[in-house]
């Protein structure tokens, strides 16, 4: 009995994930980034559409003080965010999902980490709710346009590399 | 600019209630006299009983087994082991299948001073060496290490029902058959038996099921009120005590209610007797 | 079995709703969507505590769908949490249905929500309406909201709805919440401010709850020895309208910021206050101050009868709280610490925090060619001070009197919790990455989870990475707790190998060594594999798990204690 329902399961897995790479990224109509407002690191409100790089990539991160995974994919960008910067031009929005309780901490974290990436505090998950993101680390990349062409859970060692892939490719294609 | 803020503030401020209440918070009144003559009381005849305060709801899938367990307690321990069903936790809340509102306050603050998080469990004579009570099947096992050698009091009732007026009074009296150091306190609660609405037994709902020894109020607050305010109680000393309740605008079937009579120590919370006794004779 | 069959349904009917692949935009309309799976095959184990369940095989599941186009949006999510993992039982966070819905209309000055929302006022002392999926919090209100845009720096909002709670009715509910936040931000209306590089704002708010009078007394004391009287609570004597308002604001010149909120709630006797009127109290103060390489945040709270909720009578740990009153420690991810994580007491409390943050600059001779990251944290809460009022002596318990006075910035008698960290994390080479930490926490089992003891452990950790090449990536976590107390000292060791972007693979094990009773000197191991393919992610998990924070496959999630073994599958479309 088990084992037809086991199967379907399986199916169905395959089917969704089969749905998603039979097009290529680049023929559909690509989805933009919700506008919600959240606020920057001073404080003040802080419209998503306003996510922009003078029509070069961006990265969105959604992250938190307290994820250990989230952390060590912006630490390892940080290490060489200045030549990725340099090269294709590419901007790092990292949105804090802090709640209260760790908000005020963010500016001071980052700083003593000495992120160059801009920050917003993203307190009610507003954000986080209208990307659909159920867990972080969440990442994404707009092209020019403010299109998302690339998105991704879940943080590995070296994934960062395919992340840099992708921002090189947009980069040139402008 | 502020000043729309400002009044914007103002007019929600009139809009958005506020009830500060003055004090005192408190009514008082005076005592209900003790009429009734109670028979004499024969201190060889008087056995210590158990509170066993078991909280149960009616979505919990668990306490239907529970219920079954209280059953096998009850065919053991017979009348000296009184079982008072208290409704609360979450899965005592309504919901469109379960809409019978089990709940009491009394039984939602007893919870709360429990520490109640997870049901069924019980609570034995008041003992909180165990936070959060006792799961069921640890309740033989208790039951059988519980001393019940001494009988430190013994509690005699007598209920006046009046059925015209759908009113009860309670008396009480507590007679010491010890010796005791602390103030002592007596509580009143309202049980009813045969109570018929759905309850989630495992996966299923029975859309009507028997629900059995359900705390209906408490006729004299959550902690009962003081029969002795000095902790010297000598051997014999004896106390009465009355208290009314109105069936009025309950659904509560009087032939089918009890009167729990819980004596207990002030200081500690510990249980010295539970007596019971049928509204109606 | 039929269950296994409705939950096998469940799943795969989100997932062909997920392989529709709505996400497309239709002029200027879009829709997307999310949905998560959370199964678990649960195995009895009456030594770690495991209980046996009665349907073994039990999941959670949602699927949210988001429309917009323009300035509408419209959204709604269904749940299927009917045979929820048993954590979600426990809490009652059981039922399936739409909870949550909206629809949203937003312009350059105003924003109208209808349906159901989530809030917050300043800090959310007073208001905070917000969801926590993995510890089944869903405080959404249903009802109205209006967000204001007058003039560029001021911000209005009003809100009023019903408190969500789990999946019960709304039908019959007589409580309902209202409130109303204002803020003005100084140097967005004066541009010349900000540009001196200061940041002024303040804001204030009011929240009044309404819940119907039950008319009944509360509890029947004994007034004093001479008297023969009782005592009652009268139904008029009890606030249906209980208001609580916050001012605050927000300071700042370039690196440096203060921020302060102070909060008050009049009369609200509740189950958790014993029924005492005292009005309640709140105070939040928080200062940073930041530049690249260094950062310090300094802050305090203080929260005195605080506890705010849409019913009076609520008691439970998850739900009807209005306001939230923040746990201002530093969080870990720890898995020896899980279990001794600070809980904020809004009734009363009263710390303060401390945390450094420096980094040794890259390519100085102690900081390595990567700089090194040093970590430093203080915190310390205590309970509030209380000296019960003499009415509330001599009726022998606070209820129906004032209850206790407290002194303001006096800490009580009993320490809470304390915790001194340092955390040094260093890049070696390209290929060693290593991150060592040490705390000494001091933890109130007593009264922060109501048994008896206090635990007072050191924690040495260490996160050890290496980074075979730009693909594969082993990571070596191990820990150990030394303790005397509670459970006694506890070891950890976890290995992850990743191969990037998609596999993740861990083995780990969390052996209570130390338990006083040797029968639980249990090994808690762990087995998973996650593949993740863009925003999609399905993991296989066995194990035992001890209830706490779990990072695995780079992702964090609160685990219950429970053995068996689990599938959980995410994406969003």
């Amino acid at each position: 009995m088990k084992t037809p329902f086991m199967l379907t399961i399986v199916l169905a897995l395959c089917l969704s994930l089969g749905a998603q790479t039979d097009k290529p990224a680049q023929d559909r109509h690509l989805a933009k980034l919700p506008a919600v407002d959240i606020q920057t690191i001073d404080g003040k409100v802080f419209n998503t559409s306003e996510i922009q790089n003078d029509g070069k990539p961006v990265i969105v991160s959604l992250w938190a003080t307290w994820c250990k995974p989230c952390i060590a994919e912006l630490l390892a960008i940080a290490d060489e965010y200045e030549d990725w910067v340099e090269e294709t031009g590419v901007k790092l929005y990292a949105v804090s999902i802090d709640d209260a309780k760790t908000s005020a901490r963010v500016a001071p974290f980052v700083k003593g980490k000495g992120w160059d990436y801009t920050v917003l505090l993203d307190v009610n998950s507003d954000f986080k709710r209208a990307m659909n993101v159920n867990d972080v680390p969440y990442m994404c990349i707009l092209n020019g346009k403010g299109e998302i062409v690339w998105q991704h859970t879940s943080y590995a060692p070296g994934s960062e590399q395919e992340v840099y892939e992708v921002v090189k490719r947009l980069a040139a294609e402008k | 600019m502020k000043k729309i803020a400002l009044l914007i503030i103002t007019v929600a401020l009139t809009l958005v209630g506020c009830d500060v209440i003055e004090g005192p918070y408190m009514n008082l009144s005076e005592r209900e006299d003790v009429t009734v003559v109670f028979p004499d009381l024969n201190p060889d005849e008087v056995y210590r009983k158990v509170l066993m305060e078991e909280y149960t709801g009616h979505r919990c899938s668990n306490c239907p087994a529970a219920h079954q367990m209280l059953d096998q307690l009850h065919s053991v321990y017979g009348d000296t082991l009184v079982i008072v069903g208290i409704h609360a936790t979450s899965l005592a809340a309504t919901n469109l299948d379960y809409p019978y509102d089990f709940r009491t306050e009394v039984g939602d603050q007893l919870a709360n001073d429990f520490g109640i998080n997870a049901i069924p469990a019980a609570v034995f004579n008041r003992e909180n060496d165990h936070p959060g009570g006792l799961g069921k099947d640890e309740w033989m096992g208790k039951l059988r290490e519980m001393d019940r050698s001494s009988v430190p009091a013994a509690i005699q009732l007598i209920n006046e029902y009046n059925a015209s007026a759908a009113s009860l009074k309670v008396n009480a009296k507590v007679t010491m058959l010890e010796e005791y150091e602390h103030p002592l306190y007596l509580s009143l609660f309202l049980i009813e038996d045969g109570i018929v609405q759905p309850q989630l037994s495992g996966m299923t709902m029975i859309p009507e099921y028997t629900h059995n020894h359900v705390l209906r109020a408490a006729l004299n607050g959550t902690y009962g009120a003081y029969l002795t305010t000095d902790g010297l109680l000598e051997k014999d000393n004896a106390y009465t005590y009355g208290c009314s309740i109105s069936f009025l605008e309950h659904d509560w079937n009087a032939a089918n209610c009890t009167v729990v009579a819980i004596l207990y120590d002030r200081t500690n919370g510990k249980v010295l007797q539970v007596e019971t006794l049928p509204v109606l004779p | 079995m039929s269950k296994f069959l409705r939950l096998a349904s469940i799943l795969l009917l989100l997932l062909s709703v997920s392989t529709v692949k709505a996400q497309h935009e239709f002029g200027n309309s879009r829709i997307s969507g999310d949905f998560g799976f959370n199964g678990m095959y649960y195995i009895p184990d009456s030594i770690i505590g495991a209980e046996k369940v009665d349907s073994k095989v039990r999941a959670n599941a949602f699927i949210n769908l988001l429309y917009s186009n323009g300035g509408f949006s419209a959204g709604v999510r269904y749940e299927y949490y009917q045979f929820p993992l048993i954590d979600f039982e426990k809490i009652d966070y059981k039922g399936q249905g739409i909870k949550y819905f909206f629809a949203d209309y937003k312009n350059k000055f105003i924003q109208v929500t209808a349906g159901n929302f989530y809030e917050q006022f300043g800090n959310g002392l007073t208001l905070r309406a917000y969801e926590d999926r993995q510890l089944g919090i869903d405080n959404s209100l249903l009802g109205a909201r209006v967000k204001l845009t007058p003039y560029k720096g001021i911000y209005l909002k009003g809100v009023w709805g019903v408190e969500r709670r789990n999946f019960d009715s709304y039908i019959g509910r007589k409580d309902f919440v209202r409130g109303a936040d204002a803020e003005i931000s100084f140097g967005e209306i004066f541009p010349v401010i900000q540009d001196k590089g200061f940041v002024a704002r303040v804001g204030a708010n009011i929240v009044s709850k309404f819940e119907k009078g039950s008319g009944d007394y509360i509890f029947n004391i004994y007034p004093g020895p001479d008297s023969t009287a009782e005592a009652y609570i009268p139904g008029d004597k009890i606030p249906e309208n209980v208001l609580a308002w916050a001012t605050r604001m927000t300071f700042g010149y370039k690196d440096f910021r203060l921020e302060a909120e102070y909060a008050r709630k009049i009369n609200d006797p509740n189950v958790s206050n014993f029924h005492i009127y005292k009005p309640g109290e709140a105070l939040f103060l928080s200062a940073t101050y930041a530049m690249k390489g260094f950062g310090v945040a300094a802050s305090f709270i203080r929260a005195d009868n605080m506890e705010f909720r849409s019913q009076r009578m609520e008691y439970s740990n998850s739900l009807l709280f209005i306001n939230n009153i923040p746990a201002i420690n530093r969080q870990y991810s720890y898995q020896l610490i899980g279990n001794y994580s600070y809980a904020s007491q809004p009734n009363g409390q009263i710390g303060a925090q401390l945390q450094i943050n420096y980094q040794i600059p890259k390519k100085s001779k102690i900081g390595g060619k990567y700089g090194t990251d040093l970590t430093f944290n203080y915190s310390r809460f205590h309970n509030i001070d209380k000296q019960p009022v003499a009415e509330a002596v001599a009726n022998g318990t606070p209820t129906g009197t004032e209850g206790y006075t407290s002194s303001f910035f006096k800490f009580g008698p009993d320490l809470l919790y304390q915790d001194i960290g340092l955390e040094i994390s260093r890049r070696f080479t390209k290929h060693w990455k290593l991150i060592l930490a040490y705390n000494y926490i001091t933890y109130n089992i007593a009264e922060l989870q109501g048994h008896p003891g206090m635990m007072r452990g050191h924690l040495v950790a260490a996160d050890l990475q290496y980074k075979i090449n730009n693909k594969h990536a082993l990571r070596l976590e191990a820990q150990h707790l030394y303790t005397k107390d509670d459970d006694g000292s506890s070891a950890y060791a976890m290995l992850e190998y990743s191969v990037s972007p998609h596999w993740f693979v861990s083995v780990g094990d969390d052996w209570n060594y130390g338990n006083p009773d040797p029968n639980k000197r249990v090994h808690y191991y762990n087995i998973s594999a996650a593949y993740v393919w863009n925003t999609t992610r399905i993991a296989l998990n066995f194990g035992k798990t001890q209830e706490g924070i779990l990072c695995v496959g780079g992702v964090c999630r609160a685990v219950p204690a429970s053995y068996g073994v689990g599938l959980s599958v995410t994406t969003s479309f």
